[in-house]
């Protein structure tokens, strides 16, 4: 009785397995005659869920506004919001679902870097063209067939910060702090590949634990190296933390730090001390009256709920723009793939996206077979701690740092 | 000199806290036998508490404050009558992970009424400092130590001079014989509980006020937790020394040891693992603290 | 039906009678044809299933047969993962070894912890169980080898010719290593050793005094957890082909603990059900919120919310309402339909 039912099922199985070869029909995932699945996952639920609402919020505007006026090629786009929790192994769920299950053509954003680097196999291996925020130098070099990066990395801004402070005053002396992950040491190798190109050096570095907020010992060493410009790869509460630690201090020292610090919380938490904070985005502020950014307010206008967000002054704005400039990259390069659209013209598509225009808001947009970064551009914004914004104190410039 | 005054300042402010948060764990863990591993997230949210009231509602500072006194005692009352009045014998692993559950769904609901975004407490004390001499002081950190030791003196006070404080002794010495001699030892426990709450309560309030209100700011649970083991589970001194030390120790390593580095790993990453390590050091020599007693075990 | 035993091997037959018999058949049989009836995201999802049972039987040898409490299980999946990675991505060392090798480096580095186990108790042992999974943490967050938070990526199962990539292959590899794991499981918990982990969890003194060796048996418990976290890690880092520390961090200890609680503690039967259910309800959530968004988009923005807080809220019900967990509620309903209409 037993040895049959045994025999038995090796057959089955056996049969079955034979069977089932070639039943994969010849469509394209995510692709129909009249709409193209294309997935954005963002933190709804996790430690990133301040980031995750305004981005979405840019990519349904971008969204509808693409599909009211024609969409892409007689398609429509069938976007997908799906909550990445940002932490690698939530991020790698979501992913699988939007791949799998969904089936969608491309992630066209994947917010934290350490999910998005979770994912590049599963990306790779369905042939999803990828498109990472957290934007670290590992996404684009070496790089990877799918992978795309439209946003200026961290390499690249911590390299403009230096060369910024040294055009200024060329003796500067340069301390940096840095949170010691990926993100924070990518800032520190930037900012010590241009002191090095500038043919000086970074007088002091001091890392700290993700999470730290007690900044006394950080600061302590820049002041006993006796630095001119601090150079900050840290997040919201770390700048927070070591404004309010210069203020304690009573130490009027110059704070440069990347694109994450530039929101309104920074001067809820800080008052008005931020004034004279800088900073290096690769998006300029939503108050100013750009080309680029008119466009995006009217669109916002016209698709969104304008009044809850580029409107509220409490609205974390650069993060609507960085939604914005990734669903543009990705729309630009689903044009350029023409009518026959699939994984492998979309990445032709993308990599054939030359210098296209946004009107100010952020550098320009340019791929190629050997480039998957868009720009290594940025700009400088200044903190008005009395008008509680930033100002542009420098416009777009790639640095002259070798990227 | 100025230096090292300054350090030793710092730390004995962080150390105060530790200390309170310290007291918590001591408090509930002597009268009920449960260790409470979500004592960081009642700090949260009497942090988050505060704030809402003193930042979000212009309530004057000194209200808010007592508001989020009440409402951390209220809430270590009701923590105890949702999940622990069933678990009195029940074996420590669960009540161990009740406690662990509760941390994150603390930390849930917080994030859904007061999301997850950094906030900053305004009291009257923060961002000013006092000169003396060349040495600064944070008016926050004064406060802190001084309000600490108003808190510790009541404590200890209650439990040696009130009647309350005799009878939650003698429950927590063998709750039996004390039920039998008349005490409600339900009450007991859940007095501990409400007790637990305030003083998290508290030692949240001035965390938040010498950095930020956020939802990670629980982490500082576990950190006190090491200041609790090193100066014994069971002893109110013992917390106090132990979150003295522990935040002293921490001021000293972060201040004289960074900017070292052995490869990757930065010397001044070892004021945040200082707390740990001392725990396993201590653990290894002397699993009951400083001032514990050690326990014979009977079969 | 009467089920007498006549003999002393009947009696420990692992699988009892013709009824256990034809159900495990069913399974067998189900679980071959499974990969051709599902998708690939179905098939995912029991993929990671699979893995998880490993890594719970292990927890389970160790919190519910033996009692010793353990906060830092993710941190011996998180070793055996990285041993994997590291063997098999720098020297090129094959599968077949590296998966073994990355259990053994886990029992190994157990005994850091299993040592001072001998001295602590309790709640002692949480406390250091807990900082030794952050200690892991942080040597992985910073060593060159690991590189950092962004992670490393681990090389396909196979050589020339023939590689193990697809859900459907990795489904049976994964269905076989549970499957075993499962066997030496239930079969160690049956030996002496079993009954010595479980007559120190009773009473570690009354053991001892009937001649148990206090140390042996401790340091094997956790020796032969960390084993089974090793291989729940190895096989996670090559399902996965790439690994970053975030993946291991405490949250994982956590939802292993949930799937014991849940699935029912000290049981192997309970390992199974925890793992399968506390895997699949992230993706029960995913899927209630799809279905949810278009008809009541607040609900299931409120699910996404709640999302962070449900492995706490799973093991505090389980643990207020059925300390026992699934298995004690299977258990019931057996003995309620055994003596119905009869009380007992």
């Amino acid at each position: 009785m037993r040895n049959k039912l045994w025999g038995w099922s090796v057959l089955l199985a056996v049969v079955l397995c034979l069977s089932v070869n070639s039943v994969w029909a010849a469509t394209v995932r995510g692709v129909t005659d009249k709409e193209i699945k294309i997935a954005c996952l963002v933190d709804l639920s996790g430690p990133g869920k301040y980031g995750g609402p305004p981005i979405a919020d840019a990519f349904r505007d971008y969204v509808a506004w693409v599909n009211d006026t024609g969409g892409i090629n007689g398609r429509k786009i069938d976007l997908i919001v799906e909550d990445n929790g940002i932490l690698p192994t939530t991020t790698m769920n979501a992913a699988k679902k939007v791949i799998l299950k969904d089936e969608v053509l491309a992630i066209a954003f994947n917010l934290g870097s350490a999910g998005s680097s979770a994912i590049v196999p599963l990306c790779a291996e369905n042939k999803v063209v990828l498109m990472p925020h957290g934007a670290n130098k590992g996404f684009y070099h070496p790089g990877n067939k799918w992978v795309f990066v439209p946003h200026t990395v961290q390499f690249s801004m911590a390299s403009r910060a230096v060369e910024y402070i040294l055009s200024k005053n060329s003796k500067a002396r340069i301390g940096v702090i840095y949170q010691d992950d990926d993100f924070g040491k990518e800032g520190l190798e930037g900012a010590g590949a241009a002191a090095t190109f500038m043919k000086t050096k970074l007088v002091a570095q001091a890392p700290y634990k993700t999470g730290t907020i007690d900044f006394t010992p950080h600061m302590n060493t820049m002041k006993e190296a006796n630095v001119d410009a601090i150079v900050l790869w840290t997040y919201l509460p770390q700048s927070a933390a070591i404004i309010k630690q210069k203020v304690k201090m009573a130490w009027d020292v110059q704070l440069i730090s990347n694109n994450t610090t530039g929101v309104p919380p920074l001067f809820a938490l800080t008052g008005e001390a931020a004034d004279g904070y800088m900073l290096v985005t690769p998006y300029a502020p939503v108050h100013t009256d750009l080309p680029g950014i008119k466009r995006i307010k009217d669109i916002n206008k016209k698709y969104g709920n304008a009044a809850k967000t580029l409107e509220n002054p409490a609205y974390p704005d650069y993060l609507y723009l960085a939604g914005w400039g990734y669903i543009e990259a990705m729309v630009q390069g689903l044009r350029k793939a023409g009518k026959d659209l699939n994984p492998e013209t979309l990445v032709k598509g993308l990599e054939s996206v030359h210098n296209f225009d946004m009107g100010g808001l952020c550098p320009n947009i340019t791929f190629g077979p050997k480039q998957h970064v868009s720009s290594f551009s940025s700009l400088i914004l200044k903190a008005d701690g009395k008008a509680k914004r930033f100002v542009i104190v420098d416009s777009i410039k790639a640095p002259k740092t070798p990227q | 000199m100025e230096k090292i005054i300054e350090i030793l300042f710092n730390g004995l402010s962080m150390g105060a806290i530790y200390a309170l948060m310290a007291l918590g764990f001591v408090l509930i863990f002597k009268s009920t036998g449960v260790i409470n591993f979500a004592q960081g997230e009642l700090a949260m949210v009497g942090a988050f508490i505060c704030y809402s009231f003193a930042t979000m509602m212009n309530v004057p500072y000194i209200y808010a404050f007592f508001i989020a006194l009440i409402g951390g005692l209220i809430l270590g009352a009701v923590v105890y009558q949702v999940f622990f009045r069933t678990m009195v014998g029940e074996p420590l692993f669960s009540t161990i992970m009740v406690t662990v559950g509760l941390a994150s769904i603390l930390t849930c609901l917080a994030g859904l009424i007061w999301g997850h975004d950094v906030y900053s407490l305004n009291s009257p004390f923060t961002d000013k400092v006092i000169h003396l001499d060349k040495i600064t002081f944070a008016q926050g950190s004064i406060s802190t130590i001084i309000v600490s030791i108003v808190l510790f003196v009541i404590v200890i006070l209650f439990f040696n001079r009130s009647l309350l404080g005799i009878s939650m002794r003698g429950s927590a010495e063998d709750p039996d014989t004390a039920g039998l001699m008349g005490i409600n030892v339900k009450k007991i426990h859940m007095v501990a509980w409400a007790l637990g709450g305030l003083v998290a309560a508290v030692a949240g309030m001035f965390l938040a006020e010498q950095s930020f209100v956020r939802l990670a700011m629980s982490n500082v649970g576990l950190k006190a937790m090491a200041a609790a083991i090193l100066g014994g589970m069971e002893s109110i001194s013992g917390a106090i020394v132990g979150g003295i030390i522990i935040g002293v120790v921490e001021g000293l390593a972060a201040n004289y040891l960074s900017g070292m580095s052995l490869g990757n790993f930065h010397m001044g990453d070892i004021k945040d693992v200082a707390a740990f390590v001392i725990m396993i050091i201590v653990l290894m020599i002397r699993p009951h603290g400083i001032f514990g007693k050690e326990k014979v075990e009977r079969v | 039906m009467a089920n007498f035993k006549v003999n002393y091997r009947e009696d420990t037959a692992l699988f009892q009678n013709l009824w256990v018999k034809s159900w495990l058949v069913i399974f067998i049989v189900t679980m071959l044809v499974l990969p051709f009836l599902l998708s690939r995201y179905q098939l995912s999802i029991l993929d990671e299933m699979g893995i998880a049972v490993i890594g719970a039987l292990g927890l389970n040898l160790l919190i519910g047969y033996t009692g010793q409490i353990s906060l830092g299980h993710g941190a011996f999946v998180a070793i055996g993962a990285y041993t994997s990675g590291l063997l098999a991505g720098t020297l090129g060392v094959p599968f077949i070894i590296s998966l073994p090798l990355s259990g053994m480096t886990a029992a190994l580095l157990s005994l850091i912890v299993g040592v001072p186990s001998l001295r602590l108790k309790g709640l002692y042992l949480a406390l250091g169980t807990l900082a030794f999974g952050f200690i892991i943490e942080y040597i992985l967050f910073h060593w060159d080898l690991t590189r950092g938070d962004t992670g490393m990526a681990v090389p396909k199962i196979g050589t020339e010719g023939f590689f193990i990539e697809t859900e459907r292959q990795f489904f049976y590899l994964i269905m076989f290593f549970a499957a075993v794991a499962t066997l030496v499981a239930k079969n160690l918990a049956r030996t002496k050793i079993g009954r010595s982990f479980v007559a120190i969890r009773d009473r570690d003194i009354a053991a001892e005094a009937m001649g148990i060796s206090l140390s042996k048996y401790k340091i094997m418990a956790f020796a032969v957890a960390a084993f089974y976290a090793g291989v729940a890690g190895s096989l996670m880092a090559y399902y996965q082909k790439w690994i970053v520390p975030g993946n291991f961090d405490i949250t994982l200890s956590i939802a292993y603990i949930a799937m014991i609680v849940l699935g029912g503690m000290g049981t192997v039967l309970g390992s199974i059900l925890g793992a399968i259910l506390i895997t699949g309800i992230p993706h029960a959530i995913v899927y209630l919120t799809d279905a949810l968004r278009g008809t009541y988009p607040n609900l299931s923005n409120l699910i996404v919310d709640l999302k962070l807080g449900i492995f706490g809220l799973v093991i505090v019900l389980t643990l207020l309402l059925e300390p026992q967990g699934l298995v004690g509620i299977y258990r019931r309903i057996k003995v309620y339909w055994k003596t119905w209409p009869f009380k007992y």
